[in-house]
């Protein structure tokens, strides 16, 4: 078999086995309340929404003070995104556990060059030709820093969906973009409940592990040292 | 009736008439052979002139080889010279070989009485008349087809010469007598085959006298003399899969059978026994023999015996009748022959060690690609199966060599083979720039040699085997070998960033550090897109990719080959890049690649990239690092930094986060290297 008919094979059979994945293929806008905001693909405008518009997998949405907008998936779920939130369409959807499981493993997966042993060899490097420098300027600073606070109130939008999976994946992406959202521990503590939720005991508990290394209330820590006992119990 | 040596039959007694047709096919040419029974599937030697032609393929460089033999049951128990010949190996698939014999013949003697009477006296003249076959000499040569199949062919002279006495009465009334002699000569050819299917098999097919060229005959007065060698054929199988023996089994289309064996007995020594069969009427053992053999340095030494189970004619007598019925089918081996002991030496000139490993198979790992030069030398090109020959533990060490693509061959490291084990050894080749100069698609001769060691005793044996060299430029569409065409030190992809990042030294030097990376692929990447005049086909072409340098100089390529150069651009600059490879599920002819670099941006810092995350990938490095990768689709090169950049991005982020390619693999990842 040649490469093109195994690709073709090996295609067909990974579409059988993750078809349990669809994707939300029709978001319709409902309603608009306020400002309210898509940004397609990769763009960099954000431009308004309006009732009727339909968004693509690939677009976002952004809503501003005081504002919300409805939309409609594949004319069956209807959901109202709250006030200052950034909610990607993606995420409007169920991944499958294995799903999950694969992404989460991917991000533990370092962007290393392929070396099974000590037969490959690296490409090399050629030295830099301009050396170090010194007197290049400081960066200018992260813009926007609320848009890190916009999304994970997204987040907590998709967790109060149902939406855990995607949920899960958004906030810990979060998490690595936007440090300071890590010390927000309601949000980390929302991430180990969904995980429980989806009955992914070894993982929540690493996430209450890791959490009970923050700097906790009483309350917290008590609440965290509980959780961590029982799914030891479970074990 | 005498034997004269080696086979005289007087036919002055006419003791005995038999109706009997005896047929008799077998071979006294070799020691071993006659010990061991059954040997057309073994013959190694000039003697596969006799039993299988294509077993000349088994001489080792310059052989020589000597028989005698001696039969006790004859009068005469003299010693006979019977051959000498001499073998050489050409190259590793042929060989060839010439042999004298004069004790090959068969000779009879027919004493006959010559009376004249008159009225005064009786005169009685006694004369013998002689009858002679003989094969003096002979030649062959035999040819390997790869690892499994030779085939070879001898040619046999064969003679028949009558020496008679013609009396007359002349006018003086004087008796008159005249030696007078005929002869007749002819070739006759053998053609064999010999098939080595496994390790432990053999099989060895060969027809006897199939061409026969008859160079004179004898005059009709002396037709009755006249011997012609019948045609037939012969097919033996040998089993050398049980420990330190083999055994044998040979058949003719004459219902001749013959099974044996050899078995490896304690300080080198071989014992061998074997059973001739006669089933041309009901089966029944003609002849027993046992046999002892073995070697000191170069020479072999090989003693047999043949024991008759029946004596009758076979002691250099019979009568005129049985002679007469009999079918002679061979010069030797026929009615008539004795008891014998045999003897036969052989010398090896050429290889003189002994051979402690033996190749059984060279296996080569698939094709060869230029542009993996530098796996190879690391990774296993091959593997060989290596047999201990010896008695003893040996230790071996592989090398293989190309010749015109390897400045030296390249050597294994070394590997404990035991007595009778065999052992799979991979070997690598480091093969010089010169394999980068292949520009198609070409077959090469590749030569393995295992060098054995035992206690103080070496030996080697070499192999060749032919290889497939792809093209410089050839590619087997595996993602993750299109790295091996990038080459960041090519001194035209150094020029080119030097050149340029120079040029623009001074806007460089403005940018925050924090953006230096970026700033400079955006540069090298304009710059480059400024150079190309055409673009091929964005999708991937399973078979030929450029090297950046030949992108630089073409200015153009598809995209496998601008993702190629891109990357060697900005590894020359240290930056680390990583091809995305996308084969869709739904359209998998639509394989396509581009690639991402690391900005060297940490994640808390992306937003100075782009407000959208969408436009980059936060990946962690091997020390734990998370910075921030920027796709670029190479192929959108003509539309500027911004575009493809744009264009990378929302194919990774369909793929990848939409349509989850990654996870579900259809889309991989390879990286090419991290930034020290």
């Amino acid at each position: 078999m040649n490469r093109r008919g195994l690709n073709s094979t090996v295609s067909f059979l990974l579409v059988l086995l993750t078809a349990g994945t669809v994707l939300r293929a029709d978001i319709k806008v409902t309603a608009v309340k306020g400002s309210v905001y898509v940004r397609h693909n990769v763009q960099e405008q954000w431009v308004n929404v309006s009732p009727g518009d339909v968004l693509k997998p690939d677009d976002s949405m952004k809503s501003g003070r005081k504002s919300s907008a409805t939309v409609v998936i594949d004319d069956k779920t209807t959901l109202t995104m709250p006030e200052q939130a950034i909610v990607d369409m993606a995420d409007l959807r169920t991944l499958t556990k294995e799903e999950l499981l694969l992404k989460l493993a991917m991000e533990r997966i370092r962007s290393v060059p392929d070396k099974s042993g000590d037969d490959e060899l690296s490409i090399p490097r050629t030295t830099t030709i301009h050396g170090a420098n010194m007197d290049r300027h400081a960066a200018a600073g992260v813009v926007d820093p609320e848009a890190g606070t916009m999304r994970m109130k997204g987040t907590e939008f998709l967790f109060g969906n149902g939406f855990y999976e995607t949920g899960i994946l958004k906030a810990k992406e979060l998490f690595r973009l936007y440090p300071n959202l890590s010390g927000r521990i309601d949000d980390r503590l929302m991430v180990a409940k969904a995980l429980e939720v989806l009955k992914l005991k070894g993982e929540a508990m690493e996430e209450y592990i890791q959490l009970g290394k923050s700097q906790l209330t009483d309350e917290q820590r008590a609440a965290v040292m509980q959780k961590i006992e029982l799914l030891e119990s479970e074990r | 009736m005498n034997f004269l040596p080696p086979t005289r039959i007087g036919l002055a007694l006419f003791w005995m008439l038999m109706s009997t047709v005896m047929s008799n096919a077998q071979h006294l040419s070799s020691a071993r052979a006659i010990g061991m029974g059954g040997y057309t599937a073994f013959a190694d030697g000039l003697d596969a002139l006799d039993w299988n032609p294509a077993g000349l393929i088994g001489l080792k460089d310059w052989d020589l080889e000597g028989g005698n033999f001696l039969s006790p049951a004859n009068t005469g128990h003299s010693l006979t010279f019977q051959l000498a010949g001499i073998g050489k190996k050409f190259l590793e698939t042929a060989s060839g070989g010439f042999r004298i014999s004069p004790g090959i013949s068969l000779d009879f003697d027919v004493p006959s009485t010559f009376t004249i009477e008159d009225s005064s006296r009786t005169v009685v003249n006694k004369f013998d008349k002689k009858i002679s076959y003989s094969e003096p000499y002979a030649l062959g040569a035999a040819y390997r087809f790869g690892d499994e199949i030779s085939l070879g062919f001898s040619i046999h002279r064969f003679e028949n010469h009558v020496t008679d006495t013609r009396f007359a009465v002349d006018s003086n009334s004087v008796i008159q007598s005249t030696p007078i002699e005929y002869s007749a000569s002819s070739f006759l050819a053998d053609l064999g085959v010999l098939w080595m299917p496994q390790a432990s098999y053999r099989v060895g097919i060969v027809a006897k006298n199939i061409v026969q060229i008859i160079d004179s005959r004898l005059p009709d007065e002396a037709q009755q003399y006249s011997l012609t060698l019948p045609r037939y054929a012969r097919a033996g199988v040998g089993y050398t899969g049980i420990d330190r023996a083999v055994v044998s089994l040979d058949g003719d289309t004459k219902k001749q059978f013959r099974v044996g064996g050899e078995w490896a007995g304690p300080s080198g020594l071989m014992i061998r026994g074997g059973l001739y069969l006669d089933g041309s009427a009901s089966l029944s053992a003609d002849a027993i023999t046992v046999g002892i053999g073995g070697s000191y340095l170069p020479v072999k030494l090989d003693l047999s015996y043949l024991k008759f189970f029946s004596e009758t004619d076979r002691r250099g007598s019979a009568s005129v009748s049985t002679f007469q019925s009999s079918d002679i089918a061979g010069v030797e081996y026929n009615p008539f022959t004795g008891d014998r002991l045999s003897m036969t030496a052989r010398v090896n000139l050429g290889g003189i060690k002994t051979t402690l490993a033996q190749i059984e198979r060279l296996d080569i790992n698939g094709e060869i690609f230029p542009a993996l030069q530098p796996v190879y030398a690391y990774r296993p090109l091959g593997r060989a199966i290596i047999r201990n020959a010896a008695k003893k533990k040996i230790e071996v060490k592989l090398s293989f060599f190309v010749d015109n693509l390897m400045d030296s061959p390249t050597e294994t490291k070394s590997y404990d083979i035991q007595p009778g084990d065999t052992l799979g050894i991979p070997f690598c080749a480091v093969f010089s720039d010169s394999i980068r100069s292949v520009r198609s698609l070409s077959i090469r001769n590749a030569e393995l040699t295992v060098a054995a060691r035992a206690d103080e005793e070496d030996s080697g044996e070499r192999r060749q085997n032919r290889i497939l060299i792809h093209g410089r430029n050839d590619w087997n569409g595996d993602i993750n070998l299109l790295r091996y065409f990038v080459t960041p030190d090519d001194s035209e992809v150094i020029r080119f960033t030097r050149t340029y990042l120079n040029h623009y030294k001074a806007l460089l030097d403005t940018v925050p550090s924090v953006l230096s990376n970026m700033a400079r692929a955006k540069i090298i990447f304009n710059e480059f897109a400024v150079q190309l005049l055409y673009v091929n086909d964005p999708k991937k072409s399973e078979d030929f990719v450029q090297y950046p340098s030949e992108t630089l100089r073409l200015r153009g390529g598809d995209c496998d080959d601008l993702s190629v150069c891109y990357s060697a651009l900005l590894a020359s600059i240290g930056l680390s890049t990583a091809f995305i490879d996308v084969v869709p599920p739904d359209r998998p002819d639509d394989a396509h690649v581009y690639l991402m670099f690391d900005t060297g941006i940490s994640p808390g810092d992306a937003p100075l990239l782009s407000d959208n995350p969408k436009r980059y990938v936060i990946r962690g490095n091997d020390r734990g690092v998370e910075s921030v990768w920027v796709p670029v689709e190479s192929t959108a090169i003509t539309k500027g930094f911004e575009e493809a950049w744009k264009a990378g991005a929302q194919e990774y982020y369909n793929d990848v986060e939409v349509k989850l390619g990654l996870i579900k693999g259809w889309v991989h990842v390879v990286d090419l290297g991290t930034v020290n």
